[in-house]
């Protein structure tokens, strides 16, 4: 491949990698209908004086076709940069997660006839991705016309779609050290040696592309603990300013699903990138769990800021596979990452919350019994916890953070057993019906 | 006893192996050529997308990043993409993006104030951005054949078969005729013995001018040899651009054809496609390449052709994912330290190649024992085979659970070993030289003294007076001992 | 799970099955409570109290892996597949108690002695191979504590992992073998002075601790006026708990250290006597298990001691626990420099406290200027995945894929499960929840999924694809 300047080049350019390991891209794209009709009508952009240059630049309102031929180039360009490279899609809608490329073993082959200007493996991959968009966009329209309009408030199932990638990215780099913890204990020491299957172990990315604004990732588990008796329901909801447009800025699947993929991410090596579509003038807030995501996976996040080159930004940003990011390439500078969480009994994003010490639950209120570990409370204690809890005031935000939500008002249907509670650090918006305590 | 220098032979190896990617016979051919030719290649898509990927990695991603920018790329920005200091030299920015300058791809240009511009290639930016949108219009990524439904369709493996059997068939030939064992080989067709005869590949050793040789009575070279151990992809280049030299030779334009080899890497395995409509202008240089595997025709004047994975294979960056050789039937190779080796293979030519130099003991059906011995090792590198092609050879071919072991593909005792048995081919350096001999001392001891200064000397024998010194100055050293002859006789 | 039985030499299959059990179970090791301090003169009193460690025949691995008739070792590995799975079945869904925050370094002995081979193949290999697993239990049960590796070798020691709470990072570490050559001889004293200057920075309330592996029968200390007796003083003015294992011997010294520093003393009779004792250290200690108000990591810390225990374990009885309050922090791009409230040093990156907003230098901690306890939350959601499991998936038999099959790909991978008419009804037994279509439904979301998905969702992602959806 590489014509090796080898006797003449400079000490410097000798470090450079000679190859890279082929690269698999897993996108994930948001394609939640609500999403993107707030994207495609956007709001004016507040003007920067500061930055002339980039004031200059006109809002650009973004449709869902536009993107996905913008889309269709990247993943064109990352199956150019490399022979062996591949491209995974998935699509997240509302509420459920697909597979949109490569297409079923068993499905019928798309267009056969190739065409003679394009290179058949980028034709294969255009046509079935936009043939998977309208599917999936069809399928939508049944649930409409079925009356199932609940449906599409629920946030897109980026957690679903994580959890698919992840689960694909298992099969076919299986990680042996399972499988050998499972035989001997003393044998599994090679996790990061030689023994990989072969001498070209494809490195792999996620991607995932945000479209719904908001701190979206707040939303309901999907929860099992069934013995709990906690019916927590997928209504859960936290979003900053857009609350008003339609429920938009929730994502489904829960906070701590999507943790877990982190963890599993990490473990597996496998960065996490996020690109968030909604510019500040419909978002304010940054989706801070997808941003956690990509800072704990060492993946790049960027917030797109509405005045178009979405094009170049896709190509200069995340094209570069992981094994050049860092050296010689450089991940562009990163924001400041709010480590918060949320709670497990409302599903608020929390700055400061109560945790059980037993088993750390998270609480966004003083209770006399955990919810999870059914540990009692000293109710001595509550007193004093209500009253450092009406202490907690947000702080003030320095310049590089980008602001946090409005905060204001109380919630108001709040659920009978804890009605006396009131707290200062509300959040707007209507509330899920908390976790019943049996 | 000389030390052996070779005190890293990994080190050496592995450069070695560097050296030579699968295209490298393709990449000297390209840094030959001028503005035009390449201005000439980028009218086609398919010539972009195989130049861009056989960029270095770290290039590749700075000329994707910039495709779609309208400013000219500088030099200060390729610096601080790649980490650099903002004061480093020129040259070093130059080495990063020195393949793709070497391709044309950007022209260097300064502008007032000492400021580094590269500008891009316009055709070569415009058919990048064409291959990724599919906008282009000029058909090169090959024209299907518009077939009838009830036609017969071969499958991809009919057309692997068909392709390996071509190009197979070549190789046994060449084998054939340098170890006289016999496999009943068809001769090859009369433009494929000639190509193998212009590249050097084959000699008739009764022609001793070269010129009129009697192709069916041909043999093998050491360049042949050579060509044996590379892996699938370094023959084919190489063979398809002896055929371009060959081409270029008879003046002809080869740009074409060079853009028609970029297409058929491109084109799909098991897919048809018109030959009249998707190379109008090298209809010939087609019908040429059929003989040696690369497509697969129906009938042998028909429009349709199938590309078979020689050709779909050609522009796969490492041979690692060739898709028509399986990757695992690769590798086949299992080399242990005490210098056993086991092929898990059936596969005639390799087992013919790897006869070359191991001595095969056992061969089962699927399997052959053999022992890297130094007779052999030595016998094949008589034929002109180095130390280096073998471990090539060996690397290459290792099978999967060689992996597994600790670094060293190969162990170093193996491969120090291969090393030392090509030097020892190397013990005696033959030189001409011419001998004198001298009767008297002080005149010999002159003589040497001149020659030295002269660096002339090769050897000097005291004890019998002989003198050995380059064959060319020997009128002059004759003439000094003449006169120095004379002037010792007028002296006494 | 009988206790005894696990240090007795010959307990060949169960060794193997423990190791597994360890695994896949949070919980703390409910066998061997009486190894600690319990000490030498106990030993044998297994199945065969005649023979010891070193008269047992060693064990082949590759005994325990039966071939089939047909030679194949597909069985066999089915089976211990199917032995995962079981034992995951029978994991108890009872949350478990975690404890707050810990810092603790391993101290390792690397002396020669670490060569010796009466634990097979070498008490090295062996305890790294403990080492990697116990250092993946030890994160998954304190999910915000920290882990410092350090090594005595030529006399010298050297931090070998800083203090930290990465897993992987230490893992990465410990699977070198290469830079973990033994050699020399052990120093303890200086083992110790460089695990305690690594926790200087460190609040004297939070649980310091340090486990000691020490597999030599003596210790080589610099000649100087500093005897270990001063290093010991200073250890329990300090509060650092040590906790030390023998492999050879009892040894004076590492006795009195241990006790006087509140901690325990260990000799280990064989490898699983000597994995008991590794394990034991996992839960934390009880004084760690504060009792009430918690303003900050040190109040809860102080006031610990008075309570008592919290009842070590897992009683039918909810233990006693306490709610806290923490902040999540903000944390700051590597931008300019900023002082921070903790060293009042110009430092790059850091976190910012939510409540009062200054500036920390690392998490979790207590923030300097009102005291709120910061943690970061990806610490806490490590071990939330105890709290949410993932329900077992049921093994599919082909009259129920006939009936009801929604989908013809795996939920997860999305590959393609085997055709069903290939399968033949005959073998279509269950064996050890091995299902015999290669299918695993979920529960709860009624989606299919292929054998390596089911291994995968519950080892390692524990989210359900379908039910997230």
């Amino acid at each position: 491949m590489a014509p090796a300047p080898l006797s003449t080049a400079p000490s410097t350019s000798k470090s450079y990698p000679k190859t890279t390991p082929p690269s698999i891209l897993l996108v994930i794209i948001d394609i939640h209908p609500l999403s993107w009709s707030l994207l495609a009508s956007p709001p004016p952009l507040a003007p920067l004086p500061d930055h002339p240059g980039i004031d200059r630049a006109q809002a650009s309102p973004m449709t869902l076709p536009d993107f996905v031929t913008v889309l269709m180039v990247f993943l064109n360009a990352h199956l150019a940069s490399r022979w062996g490279n591949e491209v995974v899609v998935y699509g997240a809608s509302a509420g459920r997660a697909k597979l949109l490329y490569p297409p079923p073993p068993n499905a019928v082959a798309g267009p056969s006839k190739p065409r003679p200007n394009s290179y058949l493996p980028f034709q294969l991959l255009d046509s079935r991705i936009e043939e998977g968009l309208k599917e999936m966009a069809a399928e939508e329209r049944d649930r409409l016309e079925n009356g199932d309009i609940k449906s599409l408030n629920q946030p897109p199932a980026m957690v679903s779609a994580l959890t698919k990638a992840l689960c694909f990215i298992n099969r076919i780099i299986p990680n042996n050290a399972n499988s050998a913890a499972l035989i001997d204990p003393t044998s599994n020491q090679d996790q990061n040696g030689p023994s990989s299957s072969g001498p070209d172990k494809p490195e792999t990315r996620i991607l995932v592309i945000n479209a719904t604004p908001g701190e979206n990732v707040s939303t309901a588990q999907a929860d099992s603990n069934g013995e709990n008796g906690n019916n927590a329901n997928a209504n859960g909801q936290n979003n900053g300013e857009s609350s008003q447009s339609g429920k938009g800025g929730q994502m489904r699947g829960g906070y701590v699903g999507l943790m877990n993929c982190v963890f599993a991410a990490q473990k597996a090596k496998v960065p996490i990138d996020v690109l968030s579509l909604p510019p500040p003038n419909i978002d304010a807030s940054p989706p801070i769990f997808l941003q956690q995501a990509a800072h704990l996976t060492e993946g790049i996040y960027w917030q797109w800021n509405g005045r178009g080159g979405l094009l170049q930004y896709l190509h200069a940003l995340y094209l570069p596979p992981p094994s050049l990011r860092h050296h010689p390439f450089v991940v562009p500078p990163q924001d400041a990452v709010g480590f918060r969480a949320v709670c497990f009994c409302h599903h608020k994003t929390l700055d400061v919350g109560f945790v059980c010490s037993v088993c750390l639950s998270i609480f966004c209120e003083p209770r006399p019994v955990c919810l999870m570990c059914k540990t009692r409370f000293p109710i001595k204690s509550i007193p004093t916890l209500k009253s450092l809890a009406t202490y907690i005031e947000p702080i003030p935000i320095p310049d590089t953070v980008p602001p946090l939500p409005v905060q204001k008002g109380s919630w108001n249907n709040q659920a009978a057993d804890h009605k006396k509670e009131k707290h200062k650090n509300a959040t707007n918006g209507d509330r899920s019906e908390p976790i019943e305590i049996d | 006893m000389v030390q052996p220098s070779f005190s890293h032979p990994r080190a050496e190896s592995s450069s070695s192996s560097a050296s030579t990617s699968p295209t490298a016979a393709l990449d000297t051919f390209l840094d030959n050529q001028h503005q035009s030719y390449f201005e000439e290649l980028y009218k086609s898509e398919a010539v972009c997308l195989c130049i861009l990927r056989s960029l270095p990695p770290v290039c590749r991603h700075i000329i994707l990043h910039h495709l779609w920018s309208h400013q000219p790329l500088r030099t200060t920005e390729v610096k601080s993409f790649v980490q650099m200091d903002i004061k480093t030299s020129l040259e070093e920015v130059d080495e990063v993006m020195k393949p793709a300058l070497k391709r044309k791809i950007l022209h260097p240009m300064i502008l007032k104030k000492g400021k580094n511009i590269w500008l891009s290639n316009d055709a070569f930016k415009k058919g990048l951005r064409n291959v990724l949108t599919g906008l282009g219009t000029s058909n090169s990524f090959g024209v299907p054949f518009d077939r009838e439904d009830d036609m017969e369709v071969p499958s991809q493996e009919e057309l692997i078969a068909y392709g390996e059997e071509a190009f197979e068939g070549i190789l046994k030939y060449m084998v054939s005729s340098g170890l006289g064992i016999g496999f009943s080989v068809a001769l090859p067709q009369p433009e494929v013995l000639e190509l193998l005869h212009i590249s050097g590949l084959m000699i008739d050793p009764s022609d001793a001018t070269g010129q009129r040789p009697n192709l069916n009575r041909m043999t093998i070279t050491s360049k042949g040899f050579q060509f044996l151990l590379e892996d699938r992809q370094t023959q084919l280049w190489e063979i398809l651009m002896y055929y371009l030299n060959a081409k270029e030779a008879n003046s002809e334009r080869s740009a074409e054809v060079l853009s028609m080899f970029f297409t058929l890497g491109c084109m799909q395995l098991g897919q048809d496609y018109s030959a009249s409509r998707s190379f109008p202008h090298t209809l010939s240089a087609l019908n040429d390449l059929a003989q040696y595997g690369f497509i697969y025709r129906p009938s042998p004047d028909a429009d349709q052709f199938y590309p078979t994975h020689l050709a779909t294979a050609l522009c796969s960056g490492d041979a690692a994912t060739n898709q028509g050789q399986d990757a695992d039937e690769k590798r086949f190779l299992i080399l242990e330290t005490n210098y056993k080796i086991y092929a898990y293979t059936s596969n005639e030519l390799e087992i013919a190649i790897l006869n070359l130099f191991v001595d095969i003991r056992i061969r089962y059906p699927n399997l052959v024992v053999g022992k890297l011995d130094r007779k052999n090792v030595k016998s094949a590198m008589e034929k002109g085979i180095s130390a280096n092609q073998i471990i090539a050879y060996l690397s290459s071919h290792a099978h999967p659970q060689m992996y597994n072991s600790p670094p060293p593909l190969l162990h170093p005792t193996i491969v120090d070993q291969l090393h030392l048995w090509d030097r020892e081919r190397n013990r005696l350096k033959m030189e001409d030289t011419v001998m004198l001999e001298f009767f008297s001392k002080e005149l010999f001891e002159d003589t040497v003294n001149e020659a030295t200064t002269n660096a002339a000397l090769q050897l000097s024998v005291p004890a019998q007076k002989f003198l050995f010194i380059e064959p060319q100055t020997k009128a002059a050293i004759t003439d000094f001992v003449k006169e120095r002859q004379n002037q010792l006789r007028s002296g006494f | 799970m009988p206790s005894d039985v696990n240090y007795a030499p010959e307990a060949d299959e169960i060794d193997d099955d423990d190791f597994i059990d360890d695994d896949d179970l949070p919980g703390p090791s409910s066998r061997g409570k009486k190894g600690w301090a319990a000490g030498s003169k106990k030993g044998g009193k297994g199945k065969d109290p005649g023979r010891h460690a070193w008269e047992a025949e060693y064990k082949k691995s590759w005994d325990i892996v039966q071939e089939d008739e047909s030679g194949s070792l597909e069985s066999a590995v089915e089976s211990l597949l199917a032995r995962g799975r079981r034992k995951r079945a029978l994991m108890v869904d009872t949350p478990l108690r975690r404890s707050i925050i810990r810092h603790m370094f391993i101290i390792l002995d690397l002396s020669e002695s670490m060569l010796d081979k009466d634990y097979r193949p070498t008490r090295f290999e062996v305890i790294l191979g403990y080492l990697r697993s116990y250092v993946v239990e030890w994160f998954d049960q304190n999910p915000l504590g920290q882990i410092g590796i350090i090594i005595m070798r030529d006399r010298l020691s050297e931090v070998l992992v800083p203090m930290g709470g990465n897993p992987q990072e230490i893992l990465s570490v410990l699977s070198d073998k290469r830079r973990l050559e033994p050699s020399g001889e052990p120093s303890l004293q200086n083992g110790l002075v460089m695990a305690k200057g690594g926790m200087s920075h460190l609040p004297t309330t939070s649980s310091l601790e340090t486990l000691i592996i020490f597999s030599s029968i003596s210790t080589a200390d610099p000649d100087g006026p500093t005897t270990i007796h001063n290093v010991l003083e200073d250890l329990v003015e300090n509060k650092i708990r040590t906790m030390i294992l023998s492999l050879a011997g009892e040894i004076k010294i590492c006795r009195s250290i241990s006790e006087r520093t509140g901690g325990k003393f260990g000799v280990a009779l064989d490898q699983d006597h000597l994995k008991d004792l590794m394990w034991e250290t996992i839960p934390p200690p009880a004084t760690t298990i504060a009792p009430p108000i918690t303003v900050g990591v040190r109040n809860a810390l102080a006031a610990a001691g008075k309570n008592g225990p919290g009842g070590s374990g897992l009683g039918n009885k909810a233990p006693n626990g306490d709610l806290m309050v923490m902040g999540f922090p903000i944390q700051l791009p590597l931008g300019g420099e900023t002082l921070c409230s903790c060293h009042g040093l110009l430092k790059r990156g850091g976190y910012l406290c939510p409540r009062c907003g200054s500036k920390l230098c690392d998490v979790p901690t207590d923030c300097e200027v009102c005291g709120l306890m910061v943690v970061s939350s990806p610490h806490l959601a490590r071990s939330f995945w105890f709290l949410f499991p993932v329900a077992n998936y049921g093994v599919l038999h082909i009259e129920e894929i006939m009936e009801s099959s929604k989908s013809e790909t795996c939920c997860g991978c999305d590959i393609e499960f085997p055709d069903i008419s290939t399968v033949d009804e005959g073998v279509a037994q269950v064996e050890d929840g091995v299902s015999p279509t290669g299918r695993y439904r979920c529960a709860k979301c009624q989606n299919d999924f292929c054998a390596d998905c089911d291994l995968y969702i519950h080892d390692t992602l524990h989210t359900c694809p379908g039910c997230s959806q």
